[in-house]
């Protein structure tokens, strides 16, 4: 049997062999170029095969399709979607959201609570705790959320592994144009994150009162 | 104008920024080149895209990435056979750290090591990766190994002998040269 120290030499030994091993700075653009050029092939043999099959069906079905592509995208109104992922948001793309977990002034915001829990098959889902109308924000209530969010220590972990089952607050922020940004705070274990940012308030993971005021809505 | 990333997408590649150099380097464990660990690691990333939106909802997306790694090798190893990699650590452009004069004998050290790690049974080397390299535990090894945990503890236990005896002939015969 090894002993720790021979495991911790091999260990070590592994550490220094990979000391100046980079990755290309450009993997992720490859990447990206390699997926869409297997999902071209992908395309391309299920097309010509769609095509030969369906050559026919594909006239009786022309004037339903073009019905479809006349529909219109309507915004719809403000609502909590049922279900949220769970550990990560998604990130926004407005300018400043690597900066601060809400950039500029957004014109108004929706809050939702979500109840985190562990699924029969072991995965963790985020269910909508209460109905689809949400909590909408605005005016100086919706500053002081903004102001409030604005304040937390940067850098720190969203993630909240351990807990098994907590809720979590989600804050949809509209600026009338451009894109939303989205900011999700454990209410069980400090970390709140736009997707691009995480932080915590403090270690204890007690969210100030602008925040709680509205769990309390909820 | 350039078209703006999907959230997936800038998501995804936030995750490959934030460990490529870690995957990169379990890979280059693994084969032992550099230009096949980053082609094993690309081939890795495109699998996982399609699947993102799933994946990164897991607790552990490391874990899946990490068992579609190990999976790629072991099928890139039955198809060719590892290379044991020069000795010279700069001869085909695969070793990256800058290395001064006075570095040379852990350039030796490193060499050996690669050898030494090249004579490892596939399987063998992909345990010492997972236990000793990414530092997972042995039922977790186990999991993305698809084998038992004996299997780990077995050939995570040969794999340390093997390189250890090794090193120790190396160092004897270093040894016998230098007297």
């Amino acid at each position: 049997m090894n002993t720790p120290s021979h495991e911790d030499e091999i260990r070590s030994l592994l550490h220094h062999e990979v000391e100046g091993v980079h990755a290309s700075a450009d993997l992720d653009a490859r990447v990206f170029r390699g997926a869409r050029r297997v999902r071209r092939v992908k395309a391309g043999t299920i097309g010509a095969m769609a095509l030969l099959a369906m050559g026919g069906l594909l006239l009786v079905a022309l004037p339903k399709a073009q019905t479809s592509t006349e529909a219109t995208v309507r915004a719809a109104p403000p609502h909590c979607p049922t279900s949220i992922p769970v550990g990560s948001v998604t990130p926004s793309h407005r300018e400043g959201a690597d900066r601060t977990l809400v950039p500029g002034t957004p014109t108004a915001a929706v809050a939702c609570t979500y109840q985190v829990s562990t699924a029969s098959d072991g995965t963790p889902q985020a269910t909508l705790v209460t109905s689809k109308a949400p909590v909408q924000l605005t005016g100086a209530t919706l500053n002081g959320v903004v102001a409030a969010l604005n304040q937390p220590v940067h850098g720190y972990a969203f993630r909240c592994p351990s807990a098994r089952s907590y809720r979590e607050l989600m804050l949809r922020f509209d600026y009338g144009a451009g894109p939303q940004v989205t900011v999700v705070a454990n209410l069980h274990c400090p970390g709140l994150s736009n997707g691009t940012l995480s932080g915590a308030f403090n270690p204890q993971g007690t969210l100030p009162p602008a925040l709680t005021a509205l769990i309390t809505k909820n | 104008m350039a078209r703006a990333p999907r959230p997936a997408e800038a998501d995804f590649a936030e995750y490959i920024r934030a460990r490529r150099d870690h995957l990169v380097r379990a890979a280059y464990l693994l084969t032992g080149d550099l230009h096949q660990a980053e082609d094993l690691v690309q081939t890795v990333l495109v699998r996982v895209w399609p699947r993102w939106p799933k994946i990164k909802e897991m607790e552990n997306v490391d874990a899946y990435v990490h068992r579609t790694l190990i999976s790629l090798f072991s099928t890139s190893v039955r198809r060719r056979r590892w290379r044991e990699v020069s000795a010279d650590p700069q001869q085909d452009g695969t070793w990256t750290t800058p290395t001064a004069p006075d570095q040379t004998m852990a350039v030796e050290a490193r060499a050996d090591l690669r050898t030494a790690l090249g004579s490892l049974a596939p399987r063998q080397r992909a345990v010492l990766v997972l236990r000793y390299y990414l530092d997972l535990p042995e039922a977790e090894a186990a999991d993305i190994l698809a084998c038992s945990v004996g299997t780990v503890k077995s050939q995570a236990a040969k794999a340390v002998k093997r390189l250890r005896e090794r090193q120790t002939n190396n160092a004897l015969t270093d040894e016998r040269g230098t007297t």
